[in-house]
């Protein structure tokens, strides 16, 4: 259970978090999306006890203080940008980082062992990171950060700049990570992965909480009509915009319409966060 | 710490981590050894012969001439040419007795076969050195001769080092001297082989790498010992060179740690060390340690070259082994107080070795304390390299005792324990 209240992050003259609230029940995957510069990061670290907040309060599994480290203990944190040491082995900087968890001995092996394997890195284990592919870092990025089996899992942007497999990769880790309990906080500006990971969603931008609630919740709230496209016997085509494309389809077919194509345009989270900003997430 | 990870095993795991990336990055490791080892060797070589002239205030010195070679007549010239010094021709017997009675500063006594060994780089350590024979009390005197004679000795030298074509041709002839030396074993002449072919190449980087402009080898006169032969017996310009090659590096783990540091910002390797559950006092800690174990390595193996390698005598072991640690403390304390002068990689190691450089060079890491004059002597006591130098000279060959050593490891421990509150107390406080 993560509860944020109120939360204040000022860098000078530029409020990059402004007053945001949210709550992540135990065990779901919350999602924080939006674009560029909206915050996310920011959020992150003060959850994490990286950064001190300007105003406001972080709940993390019942304890107010990320700063201590018998919670730091039970979070883990895999950064926007990747955090390794280039000149050790893969399973040397899972065994640095898992012992500053506290793990040590067989313990040790084992976790570094199967972290190892859940990301696909057990054949490279022994290679320098230097010489990882993008991909492979950020797995190994990830792994570093749920080597201790923590029970909220904070993932930056965990699929910046990653091939498509080690991004399928990355999501199957996330579902089975899931699977198992774990609360996962995720940000992201791809909103195909909010959609298809997350239970609930958070579109913040510059700093501030624009919607919240489950895909569905703001897509039925905010993410105005479906586009129904169809093709006539003639070969004309329509488009038109509209709240119940099945009714739509079927008051045709009662006109007497004759139609040889339909498709049906439901709208996103990228229509949730147009009518919500009148941009688009990728413009920034 | 719970579940089972102690505060002292967290400094091990972080140090350790440090240590091995250090040791696995080539050109951090030629700052903290190759550089030094190729300096202490270097310049030892160099030092192990001899020349002379320049000064002030008129010394009378007896010479004792028993190698009546051209070479030894020059130099005697040489050094006569000096306002500084009065010379006089004596025997052994009469000199001894006239420094002992006073009516001589010093006599210096060059003996049979010197000349021949003192046309090169090298052979003078293994062959007959210069003498130089003085009252313990006049240790002020003795350091000044020595630069006299160093600096007349070092004309020739210098002219060398601006010209690395001959500076090669000379080192080729030090290279087949060494082959056909037949007092060298088979891992001396091993161990210089290889230090002139990487000089060589040194010397080839040189050209084109503007490093004489930086400071490097260029700085003002290079005059050294060798020549020396205290009361304690001789002492080689091993135990000169290796004193500053061990400053030299561990100022290269300096700037190795404090750039480090400041990698691990950039990197966002400390975002995760944040995250986790140790405490950020205990991470910096962790750093010192690993600066310090660092430093220390490297000290101990220069001293191991030059004590097994090339048969300096270490002296006092425990107080050196306590002047190796006391470097260690401060320059740890420095690392950390640097680390905190700059936001990026390049602007560390920048404004390290800004500051370092002069510290060295005032500090006596390129003229050795013994030869300074007295004006640079007394603003080489604002630089830690001079009391890091000091504290090693002093355990190895001044015959320091723990109490004498005190101030040196006073200010080297202050100046440690200074840096690291102060360091620690500013990265701790950023964000
Ligand atoms: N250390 C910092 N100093 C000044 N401004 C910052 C700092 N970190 C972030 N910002 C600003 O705060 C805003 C939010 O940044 P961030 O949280 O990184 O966004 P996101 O992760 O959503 O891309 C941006 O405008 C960024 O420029
Ligand atoms: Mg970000």
């Amino acid at each position: 259970m993560i509860e944020v209240r109120d939360l204040v992050k000022r860098f000078g003259k530029r409020t990059a978090v402004d007053s945001l609230c949210f709550w992540v029940e135990a065990g779901t995957c919350f999602g924080l999306l939006g674009p560029n510069g909206a915050g996310k990061t920011t959020t992150i670290h003060m959850m994490a006890g990286l950064l001190e907040p300007d105003g406001g309060s972080v709940l993390l599994e019942g304890e107010a203080d990320p700063t201590r480290s018998s919670l730091k203990r039970r979070i883990g944190v895999a950064p926007q940008s990747v955090a390794l040491y280039d000149e050790l082995s893969g399973k040397e900087n899972l065994e640095f980082f898992g012992r500053l968890q506290g793990l040590s001995g067989n313990g040790l092996k084992e976790r570094v062992g199967s972290a190892l394997e859940l990301v696909g890195l057990g054949e490279r284990a022994g290679d320098r990171v230097a010489g990882y592919s993008g991909g492979m870092k950020r797995r190994l990025n990830l792994a570093a950060a749920l080597l201790h089996d923590p029970a909220v899992l904070m993932l930056d942007e965990p699929t910046a700049g990653v091939d498509p497999q080690s991004r399928n990769r990355i999501f199957e880790n996330v579902e089975a990570l899931k699977k198992r309990g774990t609360t996962i906080l995720y940000t992201t500006h791809y909103l195909e992965e909010a959609e298809n990971l997350c239970d609930r969603v958070a579109i913040l931008d510059h700093g501030r909480l624009l919607a919240i609630g489950t895909v569905d919740e703001l897509v039925r709230e905010h993410g105005g009509d479906s586009i129904l496209r169809y093709v006539t016997r003639d070969g004309g085509a329509r488009e038109v915009s509209c709240k119940d494309p099945l009714g739509e389809i079927a008051r045709l077919g009662r006109e007497k319409v004759e139609i040889r194509e339909v498709q049906v345009r439901r709208p996103g989270l990228e229509s949730v966060f147009l009518h919500l900003t009148g941009r688009n997430l990728r413009d920034g | 710490m719970g579940r089972g990870s102690s505060t002292i095993g967290l400094l091990w795991t972080l140090a350790s981590k440090d240590l091995r990336i250090l040791f696995r990055d080539k050109a951090g490791l030629f700052w903290m050894l190759g550089f030094p080892l190729v300096f202490g060797l270097f310049f030892g070589a160099i030092f192990s012969v001899g020349a002379g002239s320049g000064g002030s205030a008129k010394m009378r010195v007896a010479v004792v001439d028993e190698d009546r070679g051209p070479e030894a007549r020059a130099f005697v010239k040489r050094l006569a040419e000096s306002a500084a010094v009065l010379l006089e021709d004596m025997s052994e017997a009469e000199a001894v007795e006239a420094v002992r009675k006073g009516r001589k500063t010093a006599y210096l006594r060059i003996p049979k076969g010197w000349g021949k060994e003192g046309a090169s780089f090298f052979g003078g350590g293994e062959g007959p050195g210069l003498r130089l024979g003085m009252d313990p009390s006049r240790r002020a005197e003795e350091g000044y001769l020595q630069g006299l004679i160093m600096e007349a000795w070092f004309g020739g030298m210098r002219e060398l080092f601006g010209d690395p074509v001959r500076m090669r041709a000379q080192l080729r002839r030090s290279l087949d001297r060494i082959e056909e030396a037949s007092d060298l074993t088979i891992p001396q002449k091993m161990l210089f082989r290889t230090f002139f072919a990487s000089l060589e190449k040194f010397v080839d980087d040189m050209e084109g790498s503007g490093l004489e402009g930086k400071g490097g080898f260029e700085g003002p006169r290079l005059e050294i010992d060798r020549i020396a032969r205290t009361r304690n017996g001789p002492v080689s310009a091993f135990a000169v060179t290796f004193p500053q090659s061990i400053l030299w590096g561990i100022l290269g783990c300096v700037t190795g740690f404090a750039i480090t540091l400041v990698r691990e910002r950039v990197h966002g390797t400390w975002l995760r060390l944040r995250a986790s559950p140790v405490p950020i006092s205990v991470l910096l800690a962790g750093k010192g340690l690993a600066c310090f174990l660092a430093t220390s390595i490297v000290a101990f193996f220069l001293l191991f070259v030059a004590g097994v390698f090339l048969g300096t005598d270490l002296g006092h072991l425990p107080r050196l082994v306590a002047a190796v640690f006391a470097c260690g403390v401060c320059f740890s304390g420095i690392m950390m107080l640097l680390s905190t002068c700059g936001r990026t990689e390049n602007a560390v190691a920048g404004i390290g070795w800004a500051v370092m450089m002069p510290m060295a060079m005032a500090g006596g890491g390129m003229i050795p304390l013994i030869a300074m004059p007295s004006w640079l002597l007394r603003l080489s006591d604002f630089s830690p390299v001079k009391w890091g130098i000091y504290a090693l000279e002093g355990a190895m060959w001044r015959g320091l005792g723990w109490t004498e050593l005190l101030p040196a490891f006073g200010i080297l421990v202050g100046l440690g324990v200074l840096g690291l509150s102060l360091g620690t107390y500013v990265l701790s406080r950023r964000p």
